[in-house]
Parts: C-alpha cells; sequence; structure tokens
C-alpha cells in the first residue's frame, strides 16, 4: 500500500515538474483546470443532445440525458459520503508544488472533478458514442490538468474516474427500469413542446 | 462574488443560445432557429458558443476559491440552471417572432417534433387550446396520453 502511495506522489512529482518549462501550455492548462469551463461545457452539451438528434433517436438521448443529470448526482453523493470517512491533504500540503490553481481545503482523495466528469461522459457514451468520445477525451485532458496543476494526486483522479464511471452505468441501468415513469414525466413535457 | 456570480451567468446564456442554434439545427427543430437557413443558424451557435467562455476567461482571473469570489458547486449549479431557462426563454422569444409566419396544425403527442413545422408560441397555444378542450373528459384522453 504504502508502495502504491509512493508511485503515486513519484508520478505527481514529475508531471508537476513541468510547469513552468512551457508558459504557453501552462496558460491552457490554467482555463482547463479551471472550475467552470469543462463543466459547463459538458452541461452544455446535455443541452444540447436534449433537442439534437432525429425523430427516431430523439427519445432515446433525452432518457440518455437523464440518465447523465442522475449520474452527475450519484457521483456528487459518493464522493460527499466518501469524504467523511477518507480525508488525504492536497500535495501542496505536503510538497513542494508549482500550483496553477488556487487552494482548495477539502480532501483531495477521490477527485470530485474527475468523478463528475466522468459520469457524465460515461453516460452520453453510452447512448451516443462520436459525442461521448469527445467528452471522454475533454474529461481525460481535464483529469489530467487537475495534477499537472498541483491539485490532486494521479490515484485521486483515477479514483474519482472510477466513481464516475460506475455511477453512470448505475444509472443507466437504473433509468431502463424506471422508463416507464419517466415517460409520464416526457409526455408531460411534450404538452409544452419541450420534450 | 456577485460581479463573478454575474459573469458565470452570462457565459451560461451566451453560450446556451449558442448551444440551442446548433441543436435545433441538427434536429432540423427549425422554429428554434434565429435565422432561417440551418447552417447559418449553426455558425452563429457556434461562435456564440464558443463567444461565452472567451468572454469569461479573457475578462478576469476566473481561478478564485470560493471563500475569496468565486462560486461552489451550489450556487454554479443554480446559476447553470437559471443562464441555462433565460437562454431557452429568450431563443423561444426571438424565435417566435422571427419565424412567426410558421403555423402548421400540430398533434399534443408530437411535443418538440411540432417545432419542425410551427412556431413555439402557436403550438404551445395549440397543446393548450387542446388540453381546455378535452378537459372534462380528462379520463378518456388524459389518461391514455399519459398512462397508456
Amino acid at each position: 500500500m504504502a508502495n502504491v502511495a509512493d508511485m503515486d506522489e513519484t508520478v505527481f512529482l514529475w508531471l508537476n515538474g513541468f510547469v513552468g518549462r512551457a508558459p504557453a501550455f501552462d496558460a491552457f492548462i490554467e482555463v482547463v483546470v479551471s472550475d467552470y469551463l469543462v463543466p459547463v461545457t459538458l452541461a452544455l452539451t446535455l443541452l444540447g443532445l436534449w433537442f439534437a438528434g432525429d425523430t427516431a433517436s430523439r427519445r432515446r438521448y433525452q432518457f440518455g440525458v437523464i440518465a447523465a443529470v442522475l449520474a452527475l448526482a450519484l457521483a456528487n453523493g459518493t464522493i460527499e459520503i466518501l469524504n467523511n470517512f477518507v480525508f488525504r491533504d492536497r500535495p501542496f500540503v505536503d510538497h513542494e508544488v508549482s500550483l496553477l490553481f488556487y487552494e482548495p481545503t477539502d480532501s483531495s482523495f477521490p477527485a470530485n472533478a474527475a468523478a463528475l466528469a466522468f459520469g457524465v461522459s460515461t453516460a452520453v457514451s453510452i447512448f451516443n458514442r462520436s459525442v461521448g468520445s469527445v467528452l471522454l477525451v475533454i474529461s481525460i485532458l481535464y483529469a489530467f490538468s487537475r495534477v499537472y496543476a498541483g491539485v490532486h494526486y494521479p490515484l485521486d483522479v483515477i479514483a474519482g474516474g472510477l466513481i464516475g464511471v460506475v455511477a453512470a452505468v448505475t444509472t443507466h441501468a437504473l433509468v431502463k427500469l424506471v422508463r416507464p415513469y419517466l415517460d409520464i414525466v416526457l409526455k408531460a413535457g411534450r404538452v409544452f413542446l419541450l420534450a | 462574488m456577485f460581479s463573478f456570480a454575474i459573469d458565470y451567468y452570462l457565459m451560461v446564456v451566451i453560450s446556451a443560445i449558442g448551444v440551442l442554434q446548433i441543436a435545433a439545427s441538427i434536429g432540423k427543430l427549425h422554429a428554434l432557429l434565429l435565422v432561417r437557413f440551418p447552417l447559418v443558424s449553426r455558425a452563429v451557435g457556434i461562435i456564440l458558443a464558443i463567444a461565452g467562455p472567451v468572454l469569461f476567461f479573457a475578462t478576469d482571473e476566473r481561478n478564485i476559491n470560493d471563500y475569496e469570489g468565486g462560486l461552489d458547486g451550489n450556487y454554479q449549479g443554480m446559476f447553470f440552471i437559471l443562464g441555462t431557462i433565460t437562454a431557452l426563454a429568450l431563443t423561444i422569444a426571438a424565435t417566435s417572432f422571427v419565424n412567426r409566419s410558421m403555423d402548421h396544425p400540430t398533434q399534443i403527442e408530437s411535443g418538440i417534433e411540432s417545432l419542425k413545422r410551427t412556431n413555439y408560441t402557436r403550438g404551445l397555444a395549440n397543446n393548450i387550446r387542446f388540453l381546455r378542450k378535452h378537459w372534462r373528459t380528462w379520463r378518456t384522453w388524459t389518461r391514455p396520453y399519459f398512462f397508456g
């Protein structure tokens, strides 16, 4: 176990050691790592998918968007619960770090940002592979940026990502199970031309 | 925090209007297009979707902790929903005016699909009129629609 933690810290220090070598790349990462760009991009993609698609696929997309929103909530809830039992200091607490982000005070493990990003992108991948693949690439970049910027250890984002993937698969199965009830809600939305 | 929240809200509104234009042009929902030509609408949508984040990040430092003026997760979610609702309302208002000549009888079951042929306000009025007409016989009509 100590070996895994050591390796985790070694990989983190190696990656973070590149900060400052390419200012243009650092500036790019400072935007990617932000709390706003990737989350808003993912959420707006869900909004777009709700309205996009042809007659045949629209209904499938809308059920998928509902599954993705539920995955977001489930991943976030899981992290909130885990944070009551597990607390890991942020890398900048124990190491000399080149920080490209502010200093968060919550637990480093597991990474909430990675959980939410992978939760949404996996949920989208289940019903639309092409859009889902793009979102997965964005999520990987987001997770990488969190480590590179000195906010998380690699294991934090891997664990967060796994929680997101499991949340997405779970909510996809759940939505299938309660589909008749969701259909009633969508029919109500159809009256207002919103579903 | 207030000005930061306003900036975030404006970014969401601008980008969401753009995303709605892109989605409406892909889904052939002509009644939601700000410009009658789908490809032009899509181009306008892409520009707006990119303009929102560019304006947000270019105007100030955005990597700020929530207790130092940034937004925590709950406020982010709240302002995102508000921004999306605003964008949807603005799009519906503008496109109902731009596409006021679009008028085609629709069926309540069609939902969003109606927006391929009729503008939003006419479609909504049509559905509400239909519901009011059949309200007294809701058991015979509404039940099969919702639960059938």
